[in-house]
Order: structure tokens, then sequence, then C-alpha cells
């Protein structure tokens, strides 16, 4: 709001932008004064520069599809043009080749199946990873001992990446199914438990002392003044994860397949169609932003308490 | 030659000798090491630094530096991908991968590849398989129906699946899956996946092992399975002398896998982690590849063959196989080396059953190597022998009758007939075969128990 009274063009001109100071007498010559000091309206660049810098939410919309639209001529233009500046663009497929090959895929049956089972291996692997993460978190949160014999693993098993677990998950899991779920729920697990535990441990103990010294039980105090403490982190580690989740869930599918966007990708290498490995690498990128906006979303509720207390 | 061209030449020639003298040149080679076919194009010219000796040192390339890049994969399209962009000139790969290779290279309208040679064939096929796990009840094609059936897509072992499956009226019955060698073989170890059909020398691996049987070998499909090397245009047009030095060099190697296949299988061996009887399998006279480069008409067919294939399933870009297969520098390296290319590219080798220019049965002493034996019944003696003296045996091959192909003992089937035994490597053969000379079907514990 702050930011909408030092805006210029729309600054009601009866309101001084800032009320600390005594306002001057409303005398007519103060007015006409106050009247004569309102902006000039704008012309060409200045008035287009306004426009594009409006906080209005169309406005911000207009300005990330004109970033991707930039971003696609530029890539457009980089093809066409044989860009060669250290990075090479002469074997590159140009936009219109991926729309194209994207429009096909569309077209046809198998593609929704590829996308279709990717979002359920997603959505099954995070569930496992949230309700597995979100209790150990909050555990190893509040205790020493639990953190202490817990932490270790976290810490040693979180920088292996996701296709170095491949072998091992073959070996170790029944089905096919199974070793891809594993590996994207190791992918989803990690920053869910540590953003869990740094909210925990984020609490301010004045407010747990407090709760106590005002007779609350061990109990009551993680439900009242731990969760919620904790409620912002544990939301930073749900998004956190379902990025990662989905990166996992490309090195998972490579193991086997048959169906999975990661599957598809992996497939066009081998082949070597670029413009549909673009089409995978992109539809993962999209699927994950929806799935990690619609983490968001889901969040949000629980977060309502921290914008009163602003 | 024309005095321009003539004049020309000399102009290159001095143009770049002057050049030469500072300039290093990148020579970047993408091989798979795992892939036997391949190893003289790749491996062996690495570890035993042939194309140093074969590479240009006078004219235009007086005082140029070489900087030899090797890059191992385990599948083609990484090569292919590396050398679209740009980094790597040369690229050894499996047919399938080869005509993927000059398909994309030619859709891009720019630099281009050239076939430039053949590393390893076998004409029937014999490379790729289909194996289950050692103990499934599987033992043949047909019986893959409702059942899944693994490989790696776009892999000449994918290609002669499908064509199988065509073949026998089952395609729609067996639900394929990607998966590639590593996998497809950790699957069959851990009876995970009802079949798996790979390129060499993973099939033999898995039966060396003991996790996997054959229940199809890729010379029932017929068509002939071979890898080879690529080059890409502008690297040939700029330093055909290299290309010559390479197809060269990579001719020294199959010379030198041909002169003493055990000394080759116990190296490559060392270099590359495959097991050196499975090498041996592939690198011993009756074996199972045949390391020669020269371009055959049957070769170009076959790749006529797989470039439909991959056209109609996989929508692969066309590609003008006069334009990309070039033999000129396999014919130049023939001619170097005294040998006559137009007899050498109308022959070619194959195994046939009952082959009596070959012995019955070859037994790997862990002490003492290799020994041949002229019918099975002595080997078995051989081995029972060393069995109570409490000697090893690496391995023990023979030859299936019905094709003549060579085997290892552990997996073929016998038939024991008239006091004599013998062996083939599908179960269906053995029991026709034993109904038809009223013998009885043993297994090789059996017969060296």
């Amino acid at each position: 709001m702050l930011a909408k009274t030092i805006e210029p063009g729309v600054t009601p001109p009866a309101q001084p932008p800032l009320q600390v100071v005594s306002p001057p007498r409303a005398t007519p010559e103060a007015i006409e004064a106050l009247q004569r000091s309102k902006p000039e309206k704008l012309h060409g660049w200045a008035a287009f520069l306004a426009v594009v810098a409006s906080p209005s939410p169309l406005m911000r919309w207009t300005r990330r599809l004109l970033a991707i639209a930039l971003g696609i001529l530029w890539w457009h233009l980089a093809v066409k043009y044989q860009l060669n500046v250290i990075v090479k663009f002469d074997n590159v497929s140009s936009p219109a080749e991926v729309w194209a090959s994207f429009v096909k895929q569309l077209n046809g049956k198998i593609f929704y199946r590829h996308l279709f089972v990717s979002l359920q291996r997603i959505a099954i692997a995070y569930c496992f990873a949230v309700s597995i993460g979100i209790p150990l978190g909050l555990l190893m949160g509040r205790s020493r001992i639990i953190n202490d014999f817990v932490m270790p693993y976290v810490e040693i098993l979180r920088p292996i990446p996701a296709v170095a677990w491949i072998p091992l998950a073959i070996l170790m899991w029944p089905t096919e199914e199974s070793s891809i779920l594993y590996i994207t729920f190791l992918g989803a697990l990690f920053p869910i438990i540590l953003n869990t535990v740094a909210g925990v441990q984020q609490t301010p103990e004045v407010l747990v002392r407090a709760a106590r010294s005002l007779g609350a039980r061990q109990g009551q105090i993680f439900r009242h003044v731990v969760l919620p403490a904790a409620l912002p982190s544990i939301a930073t580690g749900l998004s956190v994860g379902m990025g990662v989740a989905w990166f996992s869930l490309l090195a998972g599918e490579i193991i086997s397949g048959q169906y999975g966007i990661g599957y598809f990708t992996w497939t066009a290498y081998h082949l070597i169609k670029y413009p549909d490995i673009i089409v995978g690498m992109l539809s993962i990128g999209f699927l994950g932003t929806a799935s990690t906006f619609a983490v968001t979303l889901a969040t949000k509720p629980f977060l309502r308490w921290q914008a009163r207390a602003r | 030659m024309s005095k321009t061209s003539l004049a020309l030449t000399l102009a290159a020639l001095l143009a770049g000798s002057a050049l030469a003298r500072a300039e290093t040149i990148e020579i970047g080679i993408g091989h798979q090491s795992t892939v036997t076919n391949t190893v003289p194009g790749g491996v062996i010219l690495e570890k035993l630094k042939l194309l140093e000796k074969h590479l240009p040192k006078s004219g235009k390339y007086a005082g140029a530096e070489y900087k030899l890049v090797y890059q191992d994969y385990t599948s083609g399209p990484p090569i292919t991908n590396q050398m679209l962009a740009g980094k790597l000139a040369f690229g050894v790969m499996g047919d399938y991968p080869l005509i993927v290779n000059g398909a994309n290279f030619q859709k891009s309208g720019k630099n281009q590849s050239r076939l430039i040679m053949i590393t390893g064939y076998n004409l029937k096929g014999t490379g790729n398989a289909i194996v289950v796990p050692v103990g499934s009840s599987v033992y043949s094609v047909e019986q893959l129906a409702g059942k899944q059936l693994s490989t790696p897509i776009g892999s000449a072992a994918w290609g002669m699946a499908l064509k199988v499956l065509r073949d026998k009226g089952i395609y729609d019955k067996v639900e394929m899956l990607g998966q590639s060698p590593p996998v497809g073989v950790t699957n069959i170890a851990q009876n995970k996946i009802d079949a798996h059909a790979d390129f060499c020398p993973w099939s033999e691996v898995m039966e060396f092992r003991g996790t996997g049987r054959k229940i199809f070998d890729g010379s029932e499909a017929g068509i002939p399975t071979f890898h080879g090397t690529v080059v890409t245009k502008d690297f040939s047009d700029k330093y055909p002398e290299i290309v010559q030095a390479y197809v060269n060099a990579t001719m020294e190697a199959q010379a030198w896998i041909e002169k003493d296949p055990v000394e080759a299988a116990t190296k490559v061996s060392e270099w590359t982690g495959i097991e050196k009887e499975v090498l041996y399998l592939y690198f011993s006279k009756g074996g199972i590849s045949t390391f020669e480069g020269s371009m055959k008409a049957q070769w170009v067919e076959a790749l006529k063959y797989d470039h439909g294939l991959l056209a109609k399933e996989k929508e692969i870009p066309p590609l003008d196989f006069d334009k990309w297969v070039d033999a000129s520098f396999v014919k130049a390296g023939f001619k170097a080396a005294g040998k006559d290319y137009d007899a050498i590219v109308k022959t070619v080798v194959t195994n046939k059953p009952d082959d009596t220019s070959l012995p019955a049965a070859e037994v790997w002493f862990a002490e003492g190597g290799i020994k041949t034996y002229g019918s099975i019944k002595e080997a078995t003696a051989a081995v029972k022998e060393a069995a109570k003296a409490g000697k090893k045996v690496n391995a023990t091959y023979v030859y299936d009758k019905a094709t003549g192909l060579k085997l290892f003992s552990n997996v073929a089937f016998f038939v024991e007939a008239e006091g004599k035994l013998s062996a083939f490597m599908k179960k269906g053969d053995a029991d026709a075969f034993a109904a038809k000379a009223k013998g009885k079907l043993v297994s090789w514990g059996d017969i060296t128990a």
C-alpha cells in the first residue's frame, strides 16, 4: 500500500503523501498551490514506462508474459542467425520446431499418458515424503537425542544425486515402479525434513517460556506455540521439496520404462530428437512450477495467522 | 592431376605447413569400450597408442601437435550428440545409432557425417539376442506373449526385437520397455523382468555370469549386425590424412585381435572390465565377430533396412546412403597394407554347422590357457580330470550343431546319442535332434559330474 501513495500519477491531490507532518491549513491559496504542484500528464516514453512499472496484477502478468515472449524471440533469433558466442545455437531446435513437435505430441494419445504417469508418481512419492518428513522434522527439532541419531543420515544422504541411486534402487526394491517412487521420494524428503527442523528450532524461546509459565503442558506448547512458529519454514520446505521431487523423478524414470515425461525425454535423447527433448524439458518445467504453485496455495491457509500478526 | 589442381594442392600444402608449425590439432574420438564390436576403433587404439603411430607428420602436418581425446560411452547416441555439438570428430557405434547419426547430421543441413569403415561384424546378426533369467520357464520367443521385454530403445537389439516380434505375430502381445544395458542386465539377474534384448556382448556376459539364458539369437532374425566409425565431414575435408591414419590404425587393431585372440581378450578385459572369457567368444576363430573393415554390399543393404524400420517406428529423418557411405578411406587402407580390397569386400566370414576346420570344443584352464579337443566327450573328460586335480576351468566353448554358433558350454543343451555328444543353443533344436537320433537330453552339469 505504501508503494501506491508515492506513485505520482495516482496520488489524490487532497491527500498529502505523509500525514506525520501536520498539514498546512487548507486555505484556498494552499489548495491552488497543491493543485499546481500536481504532476503534469505524462507523455511518450515516460507514460509508457509508468504503465509498464504499474504494480497492478494485470500489469504484472503482462510483464511476465512479455519476459517469456522476449526469451522466445531471443531464442528464435539466436537459432536463426546461428549465434556462436561461447554457447552455440547452430544445432539447437528453433521455437517453431519445438512448437510443431509439441502440437504433434498433443494430438497423439501417448503424451498424455506420459504426463499422467509422471504426475501420479510425483503425487505418491510426495505424499510419502510429506507424511514422513514433517513428523520426523518436528521430532528432530524438539528432541536433541532424535536429532543426533537422524541428522547424520540426513546430512550424508542428502548430497547424493538421484542418478547415483539408480543401481541400488533397482537392486533393493521389488518393482521398477517402487524404485522410481523411492528416488523421487528421496528428492522431496530432505528439503522437507531440514526446513521443518529449522522452523522448530527458530521458535522464539521467549514464547515457549511464556507459555510454560502460564501453565501450558508440553503437548500444548507444541500445538500452540512451536507448530505455528514452524509453519512458514515448513511451507518453504514443502515448496522446495516439490521442486526437487521433479528433478529426481527424471533420474528415476531413466531406469525403466515405458511411460513418464522423464522417460519420454530420455528416449528422445537416444533417438537424437532435439525438439522432443525440449518439449520434455519444458513439460517438466511447467508441471514442476504448477505443482509448486499448488503446494503454495495449499499451505496458504495455515499461514494466515502470520499475516494477521503483521 | 591437372595443372591448376596441382598448383592449388601445392599452395594448400605450403599454406598448411606455415600454419601447422604452431597448430595443435584436436582429434576427438567417441567410443564404447564395453561394446565388443567397437573396440578396434576405440579402446585398443587408445591403449596401444596405435593412432599416434599412423598420424601424419610431414607436409602440412610438419610440426603439428596432436591432442587425442578419447571419450568412452555405453551407447551410441551420446556420441552423436557430442559430434553434432562439434566436440568429437569420430564416433564408433552400432548399426542403428549410426543411422540416427547420419540422418540427424543430414537433417541439420550443415555439417554432415560420413560412414568410413566397419570395426566388427556378424553376418547373421549374432551379438544381439533376447535373454531370460536363467531360472525362467520361457524357452522360445512365442512364450513371451503377455510378458514384458526390455531393450535399449533405438539400439540394434531393439531393431532385432521389433522384427522378431512382428515376424512371430506377437508384437501386440508383448509389453516393450526401454532399458539401458546396465539396467536390463541387473533386472535379469534380479529376476525382475521377463526378458531383455541387448547388443554385444551383454547376452553372453549374462550367460557367462550364469544369470541369463538366450532364447533367441540375433542370427535367427537374419539381419547382419555390425559396428562402424562415422566422422564429421568438416573434419575429413580439413584433415583427410588424419582420417586415413585413423582407418589404418583401426585396421592394425583388427589385425592385432585376429593374430592372438587370447592375448587380445585378456588385455581388452583388463581395460574394460568385460570378462575375458566373453571377449574370447567374440574374438576367437569361429567366434561371434569378425573384425574387418571393408564396406560390404550386405552392410549397406542392412543399413537401408534398419533405416526403413527407424523411419517407420521413430520418424527418423531420411538419409542419402550414396553420400553418407564413404569407402574411399578403407579402400586406401587396404591398398596401403598390400591387400586386395575388391576381393575382400566380396568375402564374408560366417559360422556354419559342423565346421570341420574348427575344433569341437575348447577349454580355457585358469593355468595353462586354452586347449582344443576333437570331440565334446574329450573335453568333458579333460574338465572332469581338472576338477579332480583341483584345477580351475575358466570356460568351455562348444558349437551349436544347428547353426555353428560358438557357445559357452554351461548354457548349451547337450544330446547324447550313439555314444556321441552334440551341443545346441536352443532347447527346441536339442529336443528335435534327440527325438530324431533317439538320444537323450543332458546338461553340461550332468556330463562333467
